[in-house]
């Protein structure tokens, strides 16, 4: 079983060795990847940390829970159901 | 008041959070220190917003931003590195209350997390594969291939998570009939991109086993032994594509 699994890698290796698998991953030995943004795939937020709230007003110390899930999650079905639109 | 600097910036924090308010009343009771107090609080939530995209798609925006409230009051950022912020948010989903109809959020959080851990780590030579392939058939057994901190990968037992994650990431709806079964996802960085996958468990399997420093006979076996039916060439060719392997 080990012999095989060997044998099959060892084809793997020189047909991907070959082949243009990794040809598109050449020198560039440290990359940098700056500016891939974190939501979809072209829209780029500023990052994390960067708002600036000058107000005491607003409130985060949410005690009161009357908020709903109102995004794609209520399309989703479990085993158990769909997730739900009504407040707990 | 007579404090050390390490004593004034101990009181500051713990005033900060509200853990000790009295601590400190010569600057509690301005009302300069409330707007600082929630600048950064809000700035500890964007973050969480900012690393959780495909949670904040699925839950909306103000659902997260108040779970997000909670979670760093309770848990506020221990790193000034706010991209490694909410480590714990995935554990905090699956234990909270207002979440349990969504039993999926914290496997998406964790991708979200997967996702952000391969965009922060340390940039490392890949490995050259045409020397790599040029290893006589008889040493290549007890070779122990590395893998780079730019490649991350988990295994989800009885959740479509990398369907959930992916579908949302890339804002494409969710297939209305979804099958509720185990999935793997690898995420891994390139030069100017991220890159998601799914995986099987025996490539899963694999990638364990060679992060645990194993040598490729052995991981070999780890991952043929999880899945009988895994094609390793097919397993090995999509994994030096997704550039996951370190230079040796």
């Amino acid at each position: 079983m080990k012999t095989l699994n060997i044998a099959a890698i060892a084809i793997a290796l020189s047909s991907v060795a070959a082949g243009s698998v990794m040809a598109a991953e050449k020198p560039a030995a440290m990359e940098k990847c700056y500016g891939v943004s974190m939501a979809g795939k072209n829209d780029c937020k500023a990052g994390a940390g960067t708002t600036c709230a000058g107000t005491s007003k607003t409130d985060y110390q949410a005690n009161s829970w009357k908020n709903v899930p109102a995004g794609t999650c209520t399309s989703i079905k479990t085993p158990n159901g769909h997730g739900t639109l009504e407040a707990m | 008041m007579n404090l050390s600097l390490a004593g004034f910036q101990d009181a500051f924090i713990s005033a900060l959070y509200g853990k000790d308010p009295e601590s400190l009343p010569v600057l509690t009771e301005q009302s300069g220190f409330l707007v600082y107090r929630n600048t950064v609080m809000k700035g500890a939530s964007d973050a969480l917003l900012a690393n959780f995209p495909t949670v904040e798609r699925l839950v909306g925006t103000e659902w997260l931003q108040a779970a997000a409230a909670r979670y760093v009051r309770q848990f506020p950022p221990t790193d000034a590195r706010l991209l490694n912020y909410g480590k714990g948010f995935p554990d905090f989903l699956d234990a909270f209350e207002h979440a349990r109809d969504l039993p999926y959020l914290g496997n998406v959080a964790r991708i979200d997390l997967l996702w952000n851990e391969a965009h922060g780590a340390k940039d490392e030579p890949a490995l050259d594969v045409t020397a790599f392939a040029a290893i006589e058939p008889e040493l290549l057994a007890s070779v122990r291939l590395k893998l780079r901190a730019t490649a991350r990968w988990k295994w989800f037992a009885e959740q479509p998570a990398y369907t959930l994650w992916r579908c949302n990431r890339e804002q494409i709806d969710v297939p209305a009939e979804l099958d509720w079964v185990s999935e793997g996802v690898l995420i891994s960085r390139s030069t100017t991109f991220i890159a998601w996958y799914p995986l099987s468990i025996g490539e899963c399997a694999f990638l364990d086993a060679c992060a645990a420093n194993l040598p490729l006979e052995d991981a070999a076996e780890y991952a043929t032994r999880a899945e009988p039916e895994l094609d390793l060439m097919n397993m090995l060719s999509r994994l030096i594509a997704a550039n996951v392997f370190a230079a040796q």
